[in-house]
């Protein structure tokens, strides 16, 4: 028997084997060297993608408070559905499912969301290697509920923030809007910042499942939320006036309406009302023309309401008495320059007082001569008139007053009656409160400050609040165009405007639109300055209503005037705030000194007799 | 022999123990985490609520009500009036 010796092993066989094995070993390292060096990034990109996900934590947007805490806006979270259709086919597979069972499911989805279950399914198989598709947005937590309990893999759900205003159109104007970028209009826009907050992230790390398993320190940063925000706005002042501010606008078919209620001893602003308005939830359903606020960015030639403003200084230069006797000889008056200026009606001559109470164009006139342009203009300047009051809203116009180097011999007569000359509604407002409050030309201003976690409210920078405020004219000049104006709604041109209750201040105007160069249409801008109660003024407002429909109110007998068709809004403006505020009951106004009722026109006590002590208020 | 065996139990038994360190450590940032998340949906929850409140109580809402029931509201009387020294208002602090 031989016995065979195992074959020598081939060196040829070894040194092949030998190479194999290096040439892999030399990949190996080099795809390590390679991991390692140029692909290490891809690489952990990669490792990141499957071991983390990252979320931008969305910063709530602050809320914003009227002066009582009643929320005016505010943000609600609704959740954002998404679908991860990779991961979902996937799970499917590996769970041994078949995808008539995952389009079974996601009709069931379908239906949640009421959507087209064939489009869904649709989708999904369209875009199979998606990782993310999104699939509703503002989702509430019914829905939410019902779609976990599918228990889908695959599915889930990003918080996403929606602003609301829970009073509707109430204090649009002041609010503004969102876009989708933030604030649009108003206070949204303007404190954008101080609103919006800062987002933060959190990276969170998962199991194969996608589970979020843990997030380290460094990987979570937390959104700062927005400020809360509060307003010196009261809600249901602000009711008030939209609703007295809409049925006068709707009874005489105007163009439009704004009323602005200040607190004259601050400059609070407690209400501003503009009309037609609209719904900051939906600012797409408006026109650019309706979501303007009026009030601040629309200025206009105030007719009568101007007279005040001009009699005051008078009185505290010294130019006049509230006595002094003017030789009206009307309803005709020719100035030096054979200008023709006339009033309403025809007087023979009238007090100061009643050149006031009567709006007599004819001796504002004379006065406006006395005073010459220089003191008028002044007098104009220091009560705010030609520059903007630096209230916290966007685009506020500053109104116009020219330079007094261009004004004319013209000019006095104009600026007398209240042309030549534009204001904005809120303009007026704050310098009607300068009777109000004894001389002082206050700061209106719609923010409180911001509101922190104890309830204690801070001002924000830059606050427009001040308690150094100019004195403009001297307090006995300011009471008396306070009582002058008090005969108003008594005896004057608002008389629709008296109240039984509280002691009115006020002045009407009826001024012309104009049309530019092609002088003046026959459509008037009717208004009425008032403040209440005398003896304590607690409210200004400034009621205007635009371009009322004179044929209309001719039709129905009613008057386009400022005492008719302003007037009475305001004076129910007013009632009804001063019963909401709780104020006393005015005692009787008191009658003019005898010197001054000894030379007012057909002066007759009785007059300031009340009907009712203390008649109801309407509410 | 002893001492290559209480070798290898003792690092088997710091192995285990320092594994099931981390398992803790893991599970403990899995509930921080969902504890973080449920205070993040209770926060949200009571943000919805604050505005279904401030729906339902807003004057408008709140006048809206009055009107549908045709509740029958007794108007607010104003408080008596107050003496006041009209004709100089300088001896009136209340009137500047």
């Amino acid at each position: 028997m031989t016995q065979t010796s195992p074959p020598e092993p081939s060196a040829l066989r070894a040194a092949t084997l030998f190479v194999a094995l290096g040439v892999v070993g030399a990949m190996l390292i080099g795809r390590v060297a390679y991991l390692q060096t140029y692909g290490r990034e891809q690489t952990i990109r990669k490792a990141e993608r499957q071991q983390h996900m990252s979320m931008t934590l969305q910063a709530r947007r602050g809320c914003i408070f009227d002066r009582n805490g009643m929320l005016m806006a505010g943000t609600i979270e609704t959740r954002t559905l998404f679908l991860d259709c990779k991961f979902m086919q996937d799970a499917y597979q590996e769970d041994g499912k078949s995808l008539v069972q995952m389009d079974d499911d996601l009709r069931k989805l379908a239906d949640i969301l009421d959507k087209d279950a064939f489009e869904l399914s649709q989708l999904v198989s369209d875009k199979f290697e998606s990782r993310y598709i999104k699939l509703a947005e503002h989702l509430d937590d019914s829905a939410c509920s019902e779609i976990e309990k599918l228990d889908l893999p695959g599915v889930g759900f990003i918080p996403d923030h929606v602003r609301y205003y829970p009073m509707g159109s109430l204090g649009a104007h002041v609010l503004g809007g969102m876009g989708k970028d933030g604030g649009l209009e108003g206070l949204e826009l303007k404190y954008e910042k101080t609103l919006a907050g800062k987002n933060g992230y959190v990276r969170e790390l998962k199991d194969a499942r996608r589970r979020p398993i843990s997030v380290a320190a460094e990987d979570y940063l937390p959104p700062e939320h927005g400020q809360h925000v509060v307003l010196t706005l009261d809600a249901n002042i602000q009711m008030i006036a939209e609703q007295e501010l809409a049925t006068t606008c709707e009874s005489y078919r105007a163009q439009r309406g704004e009323a602005i209620i200040l607190d004259p001893q601050t400059g609070e602003i407690l209400a501003l009302a503009n009309w037609p308005t609209f719904n900051p939830q939906n600012l797409e359903d408006s026109l650019p023309t309706v979501r303007r606020n009026s009030a601040l960015v629309m200025p206009y030639e105030p007719g009568s309401t101007l007279k005040p403003f001009i009699v005051g200084p008078a009185l505290a230069a010294g130019t006049t008495r509230w006595g002094e006797v003017f030789p009206i000889h009307g309803p005709r008056w020719t100035t030096y320059y054979n200008r023709k200026v006339t009033d309403v009606h025809g007087y023979d001559q009238l007090a100061l007082w009643d050149v006031l109470v009567k709006s007599s164009n004819i001796g504002m006139s004379m006065l406006a001569e006395r005073m010459g342009n220089t003191a008028l203009h002044g007098a104009l300047r220091s009560f705010g008139f030609g520059k903007p009051s630096g209230i916290e809203l966007p685009g506020e116009d500053p109104g116009r007053l020219s330079p007094l180097k261009i004004w004319t011999k013209y000019s006095t007569e104009s600026i007398a009656q209240g042309y030549e000359m534009m204001v904005t509604p809120l303009q007026l407002a704050r310098a009607f409160s300068v009777y109000a409050n004894g001389g002082r030309l206050v700061n209106p201003h719609l923010l409180k400050g911001s509101l922190n976690v104890d309830g204690s409210v801070d001002a924000l920078p830059n606050s427009k609040q001040s308690s150094m405020l100019p004195q403009v004219i001297d307090a006995g000049a300011a009471a008396q165009v306070r009582r002058i104006l008090c005969d108003v709604p008594v005896r004057g041109t608002a008389t629709k405007a008296r109240s039984n209750t509280w002691n009115i201040f006020g002045k009407t105007g009826t001024a012309h639109v104009s049309a530019g160069k092609a002088g003046y249409e026959e459509k008037y801008t009717s208004s009425f300055l008032a403040g209440a109660p005398y003896e304590n003024p607690r409210v200004v407002i400034a009621f205007i209503i635009h371009e009322p429909d004179k044929a209309h109110c001719l039709a129905n007998g009613l008057s386009y005037y400022g005492g008719a068709v302003a007037a009475p809004g305001a004076s129910r403006v007013l009632e009804r705030t001063l019963a909401y505020l709780q104020v006393p009951a005015s005692p009787d106004l008191p009658l003019p000194p005898p010197d001054v009722a000894a030379v007012l026109y057909n002066f007759n006590a009785k007059q300031y007799e009340r009907k009712v002590a203390t008649a109801s208020v309407r509410e | 022999m002893l001492k290559p065996l209480l070798c290898i139990l003792s690092i088997f038994g710091i192995a285990v123990g320092l594994l099931h360190l981390r398992q803790q450590r893991l599970n403990l940032m899995y509930q921080t985490n969902r504890l973080h998340n449920q205070i993040e949906s209770r926060q949200a929850e009571l943000w919805n609520q604050q505005l279904q409140i401030a729906i339902y109580t807003a004057p408008n809402a709140i006048q809206q009500t009055v009107g549908d029931h045709a509740l029958k509201m007794v108007p607010r009387s104003p408080l008596p009036a107050e003496s006041a020294n009209w004709l100089e208002p300088h001896n009136n602090p209340d009137a500047e």
